[in-house]
Protein backbone atom coordinates (compact mmCIF):
# COMPACT_ATOMS: atom_id res chain seq x y z
CA UNK A 1 0.00 0.00 0.00
CA UNK A 2 1.00 3.18 -0.94
CA UNK A 3 1.78 5.93 2.17
CA UNK A 4 1.42 8.72 -0.91
CA UNK A 5 -2.09 7.30 -1.53
CA UNK A 6 -3.35 6.98 2.24
CA UNK A 7 -1.55 10.71 2.92
CA UNK A 8 -3.76 12.24 0.08
CA UNK A 9 -7.26 10.26 1.46
CA UNK A 10 -6.56 11.43 5.42
CA UNK A 11 -5.35 14.80 3.62
CA UNK A 12 -8.45 15.51 1.98
CA UNK A 13 -10.96 13.96 4.14
CA UNK A 14 -9.31 16.33 6.90
CA UNK A 15 -10.19 19.28 4.81
CA UNK A 16 -13.29 18.14 2.72
CA UNK A 17 -15.11 16.08 4.72
CA UNK A 18 -14.79 16.74 8.08
CA UNK A 19 -15.67 20.45 7.61
CA UNK A 20 -18.78 19.19 6.10
CA UNK A 21 -19.98 16.96 9.31
CA UNK A 22 -18.83 19.75 11.33
CA UNK A 23 -21.29 22.26 10.08
CA UNK A 24 -24.04 19.55 9.68
CA UNK A 25 -23.83 18.65 13.23
CA UNK A 26 -23.69 22.69 14.03
CA UNK A 27 -26.91 22.49 12.41
CA UNK A 28 -28.74 20.69 14.56
CA UNK A 29 -27.99 17.08 13.49
CA UNK A 30 -26.54 15.58 16.16
CA UNK A 31 -25.32 12.52 14.55
CA UNK A 32 -24.86 12.92 10.97
CA UNK A 33 -24.99 9.28 9.90
CA UNK A 34 -28.50 9.42 11.72
CA UNK A 35 -30.76 9.06 8.43
CA UNK A 36 -33.85 11.81 10.23
CA UNK A 37 -33.94 15.00 8.85
CA UNK A 38 -35.38 17.98 9.77
CA UNK A 39 -36.28 21.34 7.65
CA UNK A 40 -34.57 23.35 10.81
CA UNK A 41 -31.46 22.32 9.03
CA UNK A 42 -32.96 23.05 5.29
CA UNK A 43 -31.41 24.27 3.14
CA UNK A 44 -28.03 24.36 4.23
CA UNK A 45 -27.92 20.91 5.46
CA UNK A 46 -28.75 20.03 2.11
CA UNK A 47 -26.41 21.61 0.51
CA UNK A 48 -23.99 19.36 3.07
CA UNK A 49 -25.17 16.28 2.27
CA UNK A 50 -25.06 16.71 -1.42
CA UNK A 51 -21.51 17.96 -0.44
CA UNK A 52 -20.43 15.00 1.62
CA UNK A 53 -21.90 12.58 -1.14
CA UNK A 54 -20.05 14.24 -3.94
CA UNK A 55 -16.51 13.71 -1.43
CA UNK A 56 -18.03 10.11 -0.71
CA UNK A 57 -18.08 9.98 -5.10
CA UNK A 58 -14.47 11.30 -5.23
CA UNK A 59 -13.11 8.55 -2.54
CA UNK A 60 -14.77 5.69 -4.42
CA UNK A 61 -13.60 6.93 -7.99
CA UNK A 62 -9.96 7.88 -6.63
CA UNK A 63 -10.11 4.53 -5.22
CA UNK A 64 -10.55 2.94 -8.33
CA UNK A 65 -7.94 4.44 -10.29
CA UNK A 66 -5.33 4.44 -7.08
CA UNK A 67 -5.16 8.16 -6.48
CA UNK A 68 -6.73 7.22 -3.24
CA UNK A 69 -5.75 3.85 -0.65
CA UNK A 70 -8.40 1.46 -1.37
CA UNK A 71 -7.03 -0.32 1.77
CA UNK A 72 -7.44 2.28 4.66
CA UNK A 73 -11.10 2.59 5.94
CA UNK A 74 -12.33 6.31 4.26
CA UNK A 75 -14.50 8.12 6.81
CA UNK A 76 -18.15 6.46 6.37
CA UNK A 77 -19.70 9.09 4.72
CA UNK A 78 -20.59 6.68 1.78
CA UNK A 79 -23.42 5.66 4.29
CA UNK A 80 -25.62 8.37 4.27
CA UNK A 81 -28.98 8.74 2.56
CA UNK A 82 -30.99 11.05 1.14
CA UNK A 83 -34.67 11.17 2.61
CA UNK A 84 -36.80 8.33 1.17
CA UNK A 85 -39.87 10.07 1.42
CA UNK A 86 -40.87 13.54 -0.60
CA UNK A 87 -39.43 16.38 0.82
CA UNK A 88 -42.75 18.09 0.70
CA UNK A 89 -44.43 16.53 3.77
CA UNK A 90 -41.01 17.37 5.66
CA UNK A 91 -43.09 21.13 5.97
CA UNK A 92 -40.18 22.85 3.51
CA UNK A 93 -41.46 23.82 0.27
CA UNK A 94 -39.06 22.35 -2.42
CA UNK A 95 -41.66 22.72 -5.01
CA UNK A 96 -39.13 24.01 -7.24
CA UNK A 97 -36.92 21.54 -7.26
CA UNK A 98 -37.33 18.42 -9.71
CA UNK A 99 -36.56 15.43 -7.14
CA UNK A 100 -36.70 12.84 -10.15
CA UNK A 101 -33.13 14.70 -10.72
CA UNK A 102 -32.10 15.12 -7.56
CA UNK A 103 -32.31 11.68 -6.62
CA UNK A 104 -31.02 11.13 -9.94
CA UNK A 105 -27.62 12.93 -9.41
CA UNK A 106 -27.68 11.00 -5.79
CA UNK A 107 -27.57 7.90 -6.90
CA UNK A 108 -24.99 7.89 -10.05
CA UNK A 109 -21.90 5.42 -9.48
CA UNK A 110 -19.28 7.24 -10.54
CA UNK A 111 -17.01 3.67 -9.64
CA UNK A 112 -17.86 3.01 -13.14
CA UNK A 113 -15.57 5.71 -14.78
CA UNK A 114 -12.10 6.04 -14.67
CA UNK A 115 -10.79 9.16 -13.51
CA UNK A 116 -7.08 8.44 -14.79
CA UNK A 117 -4.16 10.58 -14.83
CA UNK A 118 -6.65 13.72 -14.84
CA UNK A 119 -8.15 12.48 -11.66
CA UNK A 120 -5.98 14.68 -9.20
CA UNK A 121 -5.88 17.53 -11.33
CA UNK A 122 -9.72 17.63 -11.69
CA UNK A 123 -9.95 16.81 -7.73
CA UNK A 124 -8.04 19.95 -7.11
CA UNK A 125 -9.99 22.24 -9.04
CA UNK A 126 -13.45 20.82 -8.00
CA UNK A 127 -12.37 21.84 -4.27
CA UNK A 128 -11.32 25.47 -4.99
CA UNK A 129 -14.66 25.82 -7.05
CA UNK A 130 -15.63 26.04 -3.76
CA UNK A 131 -15.53 29.35 -2.49
CA UNK A 132 -18.03 31.12 -0.19
CA UNK A 133 -20.08 33.11 -2.57
CA UNK A 134 -20.29 29.69 -4.52
CA UNK A 135 -21.50 27.71 -1.53
CA UNK A 136 -23.95 30.42 -0.44
CA UNK A 137 -25.35 30.79 -4.35
CA UNK A 138 -24.98 26.60 -4.59
CA UNK A 139 -27.20 26.46 -1.32
CA UNK A 140 -29.65 29.15 -2.39
CA UNK A 141 -30.19 28.04 -5.98
CA UNK A 142 -30.69 24.34 -5.52
CA UNK A 143 -32.04 24.22 -2.41
CA UNK A 144 -33.84 27.08 -0.89
CA UNK A 145 -37.02 27.71 -0.25
CA UNK A 146 -39.44 29.61 -2.76
CA UNK A 147 -39.72 32.73 0.24
CA UNK A 148 -35.92 32.90 0.82
CA UNK A 149 -35.56 32.88 -2.85
CA UNK A 150 -37.47 35.98 -4.04
CA UNK A 151 -36.71 37.54 -0.76
CA UNK A 152 -32.44 37.36 -2.33
CA UNK A 153 -34.27 38.33 -5.84
CA UNK A 154 -35.48 41.46 -4.37
CA UNK A 155 -32.96 42.11 -2.94
CA UNK A 156 -30.97 42.26 -6.00
CA UNK A 157 -33.17 43.95 -7.91
CA UNK A 158 -32.82 46.56 -5.89
CA UNK A 159 -28.74 46.77 -6.13
CA UNK A 160 -29.53 46.19 -10.07
CA UNK A 161 -31.65 49.39 -10.01
CA UNK A 162 -28.53 51.39 -7.68
CA UNK A 163 -26.32 50.29 -10.18
CA UNK A 164 -28.12 50.89 -13.29
CA UNK A 165 -26.81 54.35 -14.83
CA UNK A 166 -23.63 56.09 -13.54
CA UNK A 167 -21.53 54.63 -10.65
CA UNK A 168 -22.56 54.86 -7.38
CA UNK A 169 -20.63 57.08 -5.05
CA UNK A 170 -18.09 54.89 -3.08
CA UNK A 171 -19.82 54.53 0.30
CA UNK A 172 -19.90 52.25 3.26
CA UNK A 173 -23.17 51.33 2.10
CA UNK A 174 -22.66 50.41 -1.47
CA UNK A 175 -20.13 48.08 -0.20
CA UNK A 176 -22.44 46.63 2.61
CA UNK A 177 -25.04 46.26 -0.45
CA UNK A 178 -22.24 44.30 -2.97
CA UNK A 179 -21.51 41.99 -0.12
CA UNK A 180 -25.35 41.27 0.46
CA UNK A 181 -25.36 40.61 -3.01
CA UNK A 182 -21.92 38.69 -3.80
CA UNK A 183 -23.28 35.24 -3.99
CA UNK A 184 -25.25 36.45 -7.18
CA UNK A 185 -21.71 38.48 -9.08
CA UNK A 186 -19.26 35.23 -8.82
CA UNK A 187 -21.48 32.56 -7.40
CA UNK A 188 -22.63 31.48 -10.65
CA UNK A 189 -19.21 31.53 -11.97
CA UNK A 190 -17.61 28.33 -11.71
CA UNK A 191 -13.87 27.57 -12.64
CA UNK A 192 -15.29 23.92 -13.71
CA UNK A 193 -16.12 22.78 -17.27
CA UNK A 194 -19.93 21.35 -17.55
CA UNK A 195 -20.02 17.78 -17.72
CA UNK A 196 -16.62 16.68 -17.47
CA UNK A 197 -17.11 13.29 -16.11
CA UNK A 198 -16.08 13.61 -12.71
CA UNK A 199 -18.22 14.16 -9.47
CA UNK A 200 -18.77 17.66 -9.24
CA UNK A 201 -21.32 17.54 -12.35
CA UNK A 202 -23.83 18.12 -9.95
CA UNK A 203 -23.10 21.79 -9.22
CA UNK A 204 -21.93 23.06 -12.65
CA UNK A 205 -25.47 23.14 -14.06
CA UNK A 206 -25.22 21.27 -16.70
CA UNK A 207 -28.65 19.96 -16.68
CA UNK A 208 -31.66 22.05 -14.80
CA UNK A 209 -35.13 21.08 -13.95
CA UNK A 210 -38.03 23.24 -15.21
CA UNK A 211 -38.19 25.60 -12.28
CA UNK A 212 -34.33 25.79 -11.71
CA UNK A 213 -34.67 27.10 -15.25
CA UNK A 214 -36.89 29.72 -13.98
CA UNK A 215 -34.69 30.68 -11.20
CA UNK A 216 -31.65 31.04 -13.73
CA UNK A 217 -33.77 33.26 -15.78
CA UNK A 218 -34.66 35.36 -13.52
CA UNK A 219 -31.04 35.56 -11.96
CA UNK A 220 -29.93 35.93 -15.34
CA UNK A 221 -32.03 39.18 -16.17
CA UNK A 222 -30.66 41.32 -13.25
CA UNK A 223 -26.84 40.08 -13.91
CA UNK A 224 -27.06 41.49 -17.22
CA UNK A 225 -28.55 44.33 -15.71
CA UNK A 226 -25.43 45.05 -13.81
CA UNK A 227 -22.52 44.07 -15.96
CA UNK A 228 -23.84 46.05 -18.75
CA UNK A 229 -24.23 49.14 -16.59
CA UNK A 230 -20.99 48.39 -15.28
CA UNK A 231 -19.37 47.77 -18.79
CA UNK A 232 -20.73 50.80 -19.85
CA UNK A 233 -19.06 52.77 -17.14
CA UNK A 234 -16.07 51.23 -18.15
CA UNK A 235 -16.11 52.69 -21.55
CA UNK A 236 -17.04 56.28 -20.36
CA UNK A 237 -14.04 56.18 -18.24
CA UNK A 238 -11.52 55.76 -20.80
CA UNK A 239 -10.08 58.59 -23.02
CA UNK A 240 -12.55 60.14 -25.63
CA UNK A 241 -10.33 58.58 -28.74
CA UNK A 242 -10.55 54.67 -27.00
CA UNK A 243 -14.32 55.29 -25.78
CA UNK A 244 -15.15 56.29 -29.36
CA UNK A 245 -13.14 53.20 -30.27
CA UNK A 246 -14.49 50.85 -28.14
CA UNK A 247 -18.35 52.12 -29.06
CA UNK A 248 -17.63 51.71 -32.65
CA UNK A 249 -16.24 48.07 -32.17
CA UNK A 250 -19.74 46.97 -29.97
CA UNK A 251 -21.66 48.55 -32.31
CA UNK A 252 -19.83 46.57 -35.86
CA UNK A 253 -20.00 43.37 -33.28
CA UNK A 254 -24.16 44.19 -33.22
CA UNK A 255 -24.56 44.71 -37.00
CA UNK A 256 -22.81 41.20 -37.28
CA UNK A 257 -25.01 39.55 -34.42
CA UNK A 258 -28.09 40.92 -35.78
CA UNK A 259 -27.70 39.89 -39.53
CA UNK A 260 -26.49 36.33 -37.82
CA UNK A 261 -29.18 35.75 -36.17
CA UNK A 262 -31.46 37.02 -39.56
CA UNK A 263 -30.09 34.97 -41.06
CA UNK A 264 -29.96 31.80 -38.70
CA UNK A 265 -34.62 32.47 -38.61
CA UNK A 266 -34.58 32.09 -42.33
CA UNK A 267 -32.67 29.44 -42.39
CA UNK A 268 -34.92 27.99 -39.56
CA UNK A 269 -37.99 28.94 -41.53
CA UNK A 270 -36.97 27.68 -44.85
CA UNK A 271 -36.29 24.27 -43.07
CA UNK A 272 -40.10 24.56 -40.97
CA UNK A 273 -41.30 24.98 -44.34
CA UNK A 274 -40.13 22.29 -45.95
CA UNK A 275 -41.02 20.01 -42.86
CA UNK A 276 -44.45 21.39 -43.18
CA UNK A 277 -44.74 20.31 -46.47
CA UNK A 278 -43.81 16.91 -46.70
CA UNK A 279 -45.73 16.28 -43.18
CA UNK A 280 -48.56 18.24 -43.95
CA UNK A 281 -48.34 20.28 -40.73
CA UNK A 282 -45.88 21.94 -38.04
CA UNK A 283 -46.80 20.60 -35.31
CA UNK A 284 -43.29 21.41 -33.00
CA UNK A 285 -43.02 19.88 -29.92
CA UNK A 286 -44.36 16.11 -29.75
CA UNK A 287 -46.62 15.67 -27.18
CA UNK A 288 -46.77 11.73 -26.16
CA UNK A 289 -49.97 10.31 -27.41
CA UNK A 290 -50.65 7.72 -24.54
CA UNK A 291 -48.81 10.00 -21.49
CA UNK A 292 -49.76 14.08 -22.18
CA UNK A 293 -45.41 13.21 -21.59
CA UNK A 294 -43.24 16.35 -23.14
CA UNK A 295 -40.67 14.13 -25.30
CA UNK A 296 -38.99 17.01 -26.59
CA UNK A 297 -38.34 18.53 -22.91
CA UNK A 298 -34.91 17.56 -22.69
CA UNK A 299 -33.18 19.47 -26.19
CA UNK A 300 -35.25 21.86 -25.30
CA UNK A 301 -33.66 22.63 -22.02
CA UNK A 302 -30.32 21.94 -23.45
CA UNK A 303 -31.14 24.62 -26.04
CA UNK A 304 -32.31 27.27 -23.89
CA UNK A 305 -30.28 26.76 -20.80
CA UNK A 306 -29.08 30.65 -19.54
CA UNK A 307 -25.39 30.82 -19.70
CA UNK A 308 -23.57 31.56 -16.00
CA UNK A 309 -20.08 30.69 -16.92
CA UNK A 310 -17.29 32.41 -18.36
CA UNK A 311 -14.77 30.80 -18.10
CA UNK A 312 -13.52 28.17 -20.25
CA UNK A 313 -13.02 29.60 -23.39
CA UNK A 314 -9.87 30.01 -25.63
CA UNK A 315 -8.16 32.97 -23.70
CA UNK A 316 -10.48 33.30 -20.50
CA UNK A 317 -8.48 31.47 -17.70
CA UNK A 318 -7.57 32.74 -14.38
CA UNK A 319 -5.14 35.37 -15.05
CA UNK B 1 1.61 9.28 -12.25
CA UNK B 2 0.89 11.52 -9.26
CA UNK B 3 4.44 12.96 -7.48
CA UNK B 4 2.79 15.57 -5.04
CA UNK B 5 -0.60 15.69 -3.07
CA UNK B 6 -2.31 18.58 -2.03
CA UNK B 7 -2.78 19.62 1.17
CA UNK B 8 -5.57 22.49 2.05
CA UNK B 9 -4.36 25.13 4.62
CA UNK B 10 -6.61 25.98 7.33
CA UNK B 11 -4.84 29.32 7.56
CA UNK B 12 -3.99 31.12 5.98
CA UNK B 13 -7.01 30.05 4.23
CA UNK B 14 -7.22 29.88 0.45
CA UNK B 15 -3.28 28.53 0.71
CA UNK B 16 -2.53 25.05 -0.61
CA UNK B 17 1.06 23.15 -0.59
CA UNK B 18 1.30 20.65 -3.01
CA UNK B 19 3.55 18.24 -1.03
CA UNK B 20 6.26 16.05 -2.76
CA UNK B 21 6.50 12.63 -1.62
CA UNK B 22 10.40 12.64 -2.08
CA UNK B 23 12.81 14.84 -0.64
CA UNK B 24 12.37 18.59 -1.49
CA UNK B 25 14.90 20.67 -1.71
CA UNK B 26 13.26 23.66 -2.88
CA UNK B 27 10.15 25.51 -1.92
CA UNK B 28 8.39 27.04 -4.99
CA UNK B 29 5.95 29.72 -4.01
CA UNK B 30 2.85 31.11 -6.43
CA UNK B 31 1.36 34.43 -6.17
CA UNK B 32 -1.71 34.30 -8.62
CA UNK B 33 -2.62 37.62 -10.39
CA UNK B 34 -6.36 39.68 -10.80
CA UNK B 35 -8.80 37.11 -11.31
CA UNK B 36 -8.11 33.45 -10.61
CA UNK B 37 -7.51 30.93 -7.06
CA UNK B 38 -4.65 29.85 -5.52
CA UNK B 39 -3.86 27.04 -8.48
CA UNK B 40 -6.11 27.45 -11.72
CA UNK B 41 -4.93 30.30 -12.07
CA UNK B 42 -1.19 27.70 -13.02
CA UNK B 43 -2.59 25.25 -15.38
CA UNK B 44 -0.72 22.37 -15.58
CA UNK B 45 2.08 23.88 -13.16
CA UNK B 46 0.30 21.75 -10.28
CA UNK B 47 1.26 18.77 -12.06
CA UNK B 48 4.75 19.52 -12.88
CA UNK B 49 6.21 16.47 -11.03
CA UNK B 50 5.50 14.75 -14.31
CA UNK B 51 8.19 17.19 -15.72
CA UNK B 52 11.30 16.00 -14.26
CA UNK B 53 13.26 15.77 -11.47
CA UNK B 54 13.43 19.30 -10.43
CA UNK B 55 9.88 19.68 -9.96
CA UNK B 56 9.80 16.15 -8.44
CA UNK B 57 12.15 17.64 -5.44
CA UNK B 58 9.71 20.73 -5.25
CA UNK B 59 7.28 21.46 -2.82
CA UNK B 60 4.83 23.74 -3.94
CA UNK B 61 3.21 27.09 -2.05
CA UNK B 62 0.16 28.35 -3.63
CA UNK B 63 -0.96 31.44 -2.52
CA UNK B 64 -5.21 32.46 -2.48
CA UNK B 65 -6.40 35.34 -1.76
CA UNK B 66 -9.55 37.89 -3.18
CA UNK B 67 -8.20 39.76 -5.35
CA UNK B 68 -11.29 42.27 -5.72
CA UNK B 69 -11.85 42.55 -2.07
CA UNK B 70 -8.21 42.50 -0.19
CA UNK B 71 -6.35 45.13 0.20
CA UNK B 72 -2.85 44.37 -1.78
CA UNK B 73 -0.71 45.69 0.54
CA UNK B 74 -2.27 43.24 3.38
CA UNK B 75 -2.19 40.62 0.78
CA UNK B 76 1.98 41.41 0.76
CA UNK B 77 2.37 41.23 4.48
CA UNK B 78 0.77 38.35 4.67
CA UNK B 79 3.01 36.78 2.36
CA UNK B 80 6.31 38.17 4.72
CA UNK B 81 4.68 37.17 7.81
CA UNK B 82 3.87 33.46 7.15
CA UNK B 83 6.24 32.45 5.06
CA UNK B 84 8.78 32.27 7.87
CA UNK B 85 6.24 28.66 8.71
CA UNK B 86 7.15 27.63 5.72
CA UNK B 87 10.53 28.41 5.00
CA UNK B 88 13.17 27.52 5.48
CA UNK B 89 11.67 24.30 7.35
CA UNK B 90 8.92 22.41 5.97
CA UNK B 91 5.29 23.07 6.77
CA UNK B 92 4.89 20.64 10.10
CA UNK B 93 0.99 20.24 9.81
CA UNK B 94 1.05 19.18 5.90
CA UNK B 95 4.63 16.72 6.58
CA UNK B 96 2.14 14.43 9.16
CA UNK B 97 -1.46 13.93 8.39
CA UNK B 98 -3.05 11.65 10.98
CA UNK B 99 0.23 10.31 11.60
CA UNK B 100 1.11 9.50 7.75
CA UNK B 101 4.46 11.26 7.07
CA UNK B 102 4.21 12.87 3.39
CA UNK B 103 8.02 11.51 2.50
CA UNK B 104 11.17 9.63 4.81
CA UNK B 105 12.50 13.08 4.93
CA UNK B 106 10.39 15.58 6.70
CA UNK B 107 12.41 18.04 8.54
CA UNK B 108 15.64 18.93 6.41
CA UNK B 109 15.20 22.63 5.05
CA UNK B 110 14.43 23.57 1.91
CA UNK B 111 17.86 24.56 -0.02
CA UNK B 112 16.01 27.37 -2.41
CA UNK B 113 13.08 29.48 -2.38
CA UNK B 114 11.35 30.18 -5.27
CA UNK B 115 8.72 33.23 -5.94
CA UNK B 116 6.68 33.04 -8.42
CA UNK B 117 3.53 35.69 -9.05
CA UNK B 118 1.63 36.96 -11.93
CA UNK B 119 0.31 40.34 -12.87
CA UNK B 120 -1.16 41.65 -9.72
CA UNK B 121 0.88 38.58 -7.77
CA UNK B 122 3.90 40.05 -8.79
CA UNK B 123 3.41 43.24 -7.92
CA UNK B 124 2.07 41.77 -4.30
CA UNK B 125 5.86 39.95 -4.62
CA UNK B 126 7.57 43.07 -5.45
CA UNK B 127 5.84 44.71 -2.56
CA UNK B 128 6.44 42.21 0.03
CA UNK B 129 9.78 41.82 -1.09
CA UNK B 130 10.89 45.89 -0.70
CA UNK B 131 8.83 45.50 2.89
CA UNK B 132 10.81 42.41 3.60
CA UNK B 133 14.66 44.29 3.19
CA UNK B 134 13.09 47.78 4.56
CA UNK B 135 12.68 45.50 7.98
CA UNK B 136 16.16 43.77 7.44
CA UNK B 137 17.76 47.50 7.41
CA UNK B 138 15.49 48.99 10.21
CA UNK B 139 16.90 46.33 12.50
CA UNK B 140 20.30 47.18 11.07
CA UNK B 141 20.88 43.45 9.61
CA UNK B 142 20.14 41.24 12.15
CA UNK B 143 16.22 40.49 11.35
CA UNK B 144 16.23 39.12 7.82
CA UNK B 145 12.88 37.38 6.33
CA UNK B 146 13.08 34.38 4.64
CA UNK B 147 11.29 36.12 1.78
CA UNK B 148 14.92 37.94 0.68
CA UNK B 149 16.38 34.19 0.07
CA UNK B 150 14.06 34.01 -2.98
CA UNK B 151 14.71 34.13 -6.70
CA UNK B 152 12.28 36.05 -8.32
CA UNK B 153 10.38 35.02 -11.32
CA UNK B 154 7.44 37.43 -12.79
CA UNK B 155 4.97 36.86 -15.41
CA UNK B 156 3.50 40.63 -17.14
CA UNK B 157 4.01 41.84 -13.70
CA UNK B 158 1.41 44.48 -12.98
CA UNK B 159 4.35 46.60 -11.78
CA UNK B 160 2.98 49.44 -13.85
CA UNK B 161 -0.45 49.23 -13.19
CA UNK B 162 -3.11 48.87 -15.89
CA UNK B 163 -2.95 49.99 -19.33
CA UNK B 164 -5.64 52.76 -20.06
CA UNK B 165 -8.21 49.96 -21.23
CA UNK B 166 -7.00 47.14 -19.11
CA UNK B 167 -9.55 46.77 -16.96
CA UNK B 168 -11.94 46.82 -19.96
CA UNK B 169 -9.93 44.06 -21.68
CA UNK B 170 -10.37 42.00 -18.51
CA UNK B 171 -13.70 42.45 -18.42
CA UNK B 172 -14.31 41.34 -21.69
CA UNK B 173 -11.63 38.74 -21.23
CA UNK B 174 -13.75 36.46 -18.98
CA UNK B 175 -13.27 37.73 -15.67
CA UNK B 176 -16.28 40.05 -15.87
CA UNK B 177 -17.93 39.42 -12.59
CA UNK B 178 -14.06 40.06 -10.52
CA UNK B 179 -14.10 43.08 -12.58
CA UNK B 180 -17.69 44.28 -11.51
CA UNK B 181 -16.79 43.67 -7.79
CA UNK B 182 -13.40 45.58 -8.33
CA UNK B 183 -15.31 48.56 -9.78
CA UNK B 184 -18.11 48.53 -7.88
CA UNK B 185 -16.38 47.77 -4.65
CA UNK B 186 -13.29 50.67 -5.93
CA UNK B 187 -11.17 47.80 -4.62
CA UNK B 188 -7.57 48.24 -3.38
CA UNK B 189 -6.30 46.49 -6.53
CA UNK B 190 -8.74 48.87 -8.82
CA UNK B 191 -7.04 52.21 -7.34
CA UNK B 192 -3.86 51.20 -6.75
CA UNK B 193 -3.07 49.70 -10.40
CA UNK B 194 -3.86 52.95 -11.82
CA UNK B 195 -0.69 54.71 -13.41
CA UNK B 196 1.68 56.40 -11.79
CA UNK B 197 -0.76 55.60 -8.33
CA UNK B 198 1.50 55.90 -5.14
CA UNK B 199 2.02 52.19 -4.14
CA UNK B 200 2.96 51.66 -8.34
CA UNK B 201 5.82 54.68 -8.37
CA UNK B 202 6.31 53.76 -4.32
CA UNK B 203 6.99 50.09 -5.42
CA UNK B 204 9.56 50.67 -7.67
CA UNK B 205 11.70 53.68 -5.75
CA UNK B 206 12.10 51.70 -2.72
CA UNK B 207 13.62 48.73 -4.50
CA UNK B 208 15.77 50.82 -6.18
CA UNK B 209 16.68 51.67 -3.24
CA UNK B 210 16.66 49.11 -0.98
CA UNK B 211 19.03 47.20 -3.55
CA UNK B 212 21.46 49.54 -3.43
CA UNK B 213 21.37 49.66 0.28
CA UNK B 214 21.28 45.80 0.76
CA UNK B 215 22.18 43.91 -2.56
CA UNK B 216 19.68 41.38 -2.08
CA UNK B 217 18.96 39.49 -4.86
CA UNK B 218 15.92 38.31 -4.62
CA UNK B 219 14.91 42.10 -5.15
CA UNK B 220 16.29 41.67 -9.17
CA UNK B 221 13.33 39.84 -10.74
CA UNK B 222 13.40 37.85 -14.23
CA UNK B 223 10.26 38.86 -16.04
CA UNK B 224 8.39 37.02 -18.99
CA UNK B 225 5.98 39.36 -20.12
CA UNK B 226 3.05 38.04 -22.52
CA UNK B 227 3.43 39.66 -26.10
CA UNK B 228 0.75 41.33 -26.67
CA UNK B 229 -0.74 41.88 -23.36
CA UNK B 230 -3.41 44.64 -23.25
CA UNK B 231 -4.22 44.84 -19.80
CA UNK B 232 -1.06 45.57 -17.54
CA UNK B 233 1.57 48.20 -18.69
CA UNK B 234 5.45 47.23 -18.98
CA UNK B 235 7.29 48.81 -16.80
CA UNK B 236 11.10 47.84 -15.27
CA UNK B 237 12.36 48.33 -12.36
CA UNK B 238 16.61 49.41 -13.42
CA UNK B 239 17.23 45.88 -10.68
CA UNK B 240 15.49 43.78 -13.07
CA UNK B 241 18.25 40.62 -14.30
CA UNK B 242 16.33 39.22 -17.12
CA UNK B 243 13.46 40.54 -19.46
CA UNK B 244 11.92 38.41 -21.83
CA UNK B 245 8.40 37.99 -24.04
CA UNK B 246 6.25 35.19 -24.77
CA UNK B 247 5.12 36.08 -28.13
CA UNK B 248 1.48 35.28 -29.41
CA UNK B 249 0.59 34.99 -24.93
CA UNK B 250 -1.91 36.79 -23.51
CA UNK B 251 -2.00 38.20 -20.23
CA UNK B 252 -4.24 35.59 -18.87
CA UNK B 253 -2.08 32.75 -20.82
CA UNK B 254 1.70 33.67 -20.36
CA UNK B 255 1.71 31.94 -17.07
CA UNK B 256 -0.25 28.94 -18.34
CA UNK B 257 2.10 25.95 -19.19
CA UNK B 258 1.19 23.26 -20.88
CA UNK B 259 2.02 20.65 -23.96
CA UNK B 260 2.65 22.70 -26.28
CA UNK B 261 3.94 25.89 -24.21
CA UNK B 262 6.84 24.64 -22.13
CA UNK B 263 8.36 28.23 -21.45
CA UNK B 264 6.76 28.40 -17.89
CA UNK B 265 8.22 25.32 -16.62
CA UNK B 266 11.75 26.57 -18.42
CA UNK B 267 11.28 30.06 -16.68
CA UNK B 268 10.77 29.17 -13.47
CA UNK B 269 13.58 26.81 -13.53
CA UNK B 270 15.99 28.47 -14.71
CA UNK B 271 14.58 32.31 -14.44
CA UNK B 272 15.12 33.05 -18.03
Amino acid sequence: MSRAQEYRLRSFEMAHVRPHIERFEELGRGNWLNNVYFPSAWPEGALRLFLLREASNWIRMGQQCGYFSAELAPLPIGQIRLPRSDWGILGVDVSHLDQMRIQSLWSQDWTTLDGGDAFGEELTLAMEDLTDDRLEFLRLFFFSEETEWAEKLVELAAFARVVDGSKPPFSAELIDQVDKVAWALQGPESTLHEFHGFPADWRVQGVLGRSEMLRAESLEGYRNTISTAVEWNLIGELPDDMAKHELDERANTAAEQILEDANARRAEEAKAGTAEDSNGSNRGTVIGEDTGKVTGEKEDRMEEKPKFRQSGGDDIESS
Amino acid sequence: METHSAFTIADPRSWMLHVSHIRARRLVVFVHGFRGRATSTWNKFPQSGQVGKWWQESDMLFVGYESMRENISSVADRLNTRLPHFYPTPFAPAMTVEGIPARDDISSPYEELILVGHSLGGLIIRIALADAAQQWVNSQGTIRPPLLSGQTRLFSPASGGFQPAGLLRLFMAGAMWEVIEMYLRTSSAYTELQPESPTIVDTKKRTESLFEKTGFSALQASILWANPDNVVRAAWYATDRFRDSADGQSHSTVCKPKAEYLRPWQFVEVGQ
